[in-house]
């Protein structure tokens, strides 16, 4: 590095100036995210057993939230680089926290009721987040094109925890085909979507 | 390098870190002198920036990419370096002999214009894409073996040690690589008056 200093700091100056410009670009599209969760708790409310929950629940759902509506987006879009080894370890991490915040312990056996309403919700909270992922071309801000599996699947991920957090039945057949199958399906849909824009937008 | 393309200042501080050496050594070895190098340097890694977008992985060995394309790059910069210090001189003899005779001015001006600058630069072009097209179309083993010789500059002993083959087996894989690739790039023999396979077929 002793020889080219000039030329270095120069890139590495434009380099941090494109990633700035890139987080301000972003944040009025998080900030769209939050108001469109917000809008959906306020609406529905926060589940009745919500503040009764175990400390460990509870804060499952808070760090769910941080996890794939920050983290996850930030992997994707090229805002933060993390090594393999933290990778598996968010993805992880990741998929794990809402999952259990959403299934609480003991696992509750099932109880009858419809998944139907919560499916409808899940997805339709997932199609308002994907859209805004794809309106502020968050799928395409890579080269690689994995990078729409961690933006489809941080939205998707968010849609589930926002569902699961306003719907108080925990019995695991409506979990499992309420919430999580929708948000699986969700994720792949988004995935899809963001590969095909990745390819319409980068060539 | 996919890290550097997408932003992260990190990754282009190792990349810089491993390579300057080695580009310094190169751009030595070019120009043979010490006192042009740093620029030359500079301005290897600042076209490498401003292109980066365009970098891709043709076989299936990322690092040896990012190298042959850094010294793509350091090898165009050095020659122009020489072609203008040519020039330079050139000028510079002439107006050094302008009360005497003009034994340079007499000379016919081996420099090419613009117009042939031009078609030289197709030209060479054309054949740097008709080479990459060969070697694309050898057996993965054959061109892996093409890759690491050539644009990676490895000796066979090191090439047999990376991929854990007896040095042998690689003479003779790159021995068949190269018939291979002369075979490939021979230039098509064209039939008299004009008749060809493709006019025949078309008939």
């Amino acid at each position: 590095m002793s020889g080219t200093p000039d030329i270095f700091e120069a890139i590495g100056a434009d380099l941090s100036a494109a990633q700035t410009k890139k987080r301000r670009h972003f944040i009025p599209a998080i900030v769209i995210v939050a108001i469109a969760i917000g809008g959906l708790l306020a609406m529905l409310g926060l589940r009745s057993d919500f503040a009764s929950m175990p400390a460990w629940r509870q804060a499952s759902f808070v760090a769910s939230w941080f996890v794939c509506l920050l983290l996850f987006p930030a992997v994707g879009v090229g805002l933060w680089f993390p090594s393999r080894g933290q990778k598996v370890a968010l993805a992880t991490v990741g998929v794990l926290l809402p999952v259990t915040a959403t299934l609480g312990w003991p696992i509750v056996p099932a109880g009858g009721h419809a998944a139907g309403p919560c499916a409808a919700m899940t997805l339709s909270v997932g199609v308002v987040l994907v859209g805004v992922g794809a309106v502020s071309g968050a799928f395409a801000q890579r080269r690689s094109r994995s990078s729409t599996v961690w933006v489809a699947t941080g939205l998707a991920l968010a849609s589930l925890v926002s569902v699961s957090c306003a719907c108080p039945i925990s019995e695991i057949d409506h979990l499992v085909f309420g919430h999580f199958a929708p948000a699986a399906g969700l994720a792949a849909l988004g995935v899809l979507l963001g590969r095909w824009l990745h390819a319409r937008m980068r060539g | 390098m996919e890290r550097y393309v997408d932003g992260d200042r990190r990754a282009f501080e190792r990349l810089h870190l491993a390579l300057e050496s080695r580009l310094r050594g190169f751009l030595i070895k070019l120009v043979r002198d010490e006192a042009a190098c740093d620029d030359l340097l500079q301005l290897t890694l600042l076209k490498a920036h401003l292109a980066r977008d365009r970098f891709r992985v043709p076989g299936g060995d990322p690092d040896g990419a990012v190298q042959a394309w850094y010294f793509a790059i350091a090898r165009n910069v050095a020659m122009d370096f020489l072609r203008d210090r040519h020039r330079k001189d050139k000028r510079r003899a002439t107006s050094a002999n302008e009360d005497g005779p003009d034994i340079v001015g007499e000379l016919p001006d081996q420099s090419p214009n613009a117009q042939e600058h031009g078609e030289k630069i197709e030209a060479e072009q054309a054949i740097v894409e008709e080479v990459r097209a060969a070697i694309e179309r050898l057996p993965p083993k054959q061109r892996e073996v093409v890759e690491l010789h050539k644009l990676r500059g490895m000796s066979m002993a090191d090439i047999a040690a990376r991929l854990d083959v007896r040095e042998g087996a690689i003479r003779v894989r790159a021995h068949r690589a190269y018939k291979a690739l002369a075979r490939l790039l021979q230039p098509k023999k064209r039939p008299l008056l004009g008749y060809d396979d493709a006019s025949t077929e078309a008939e």
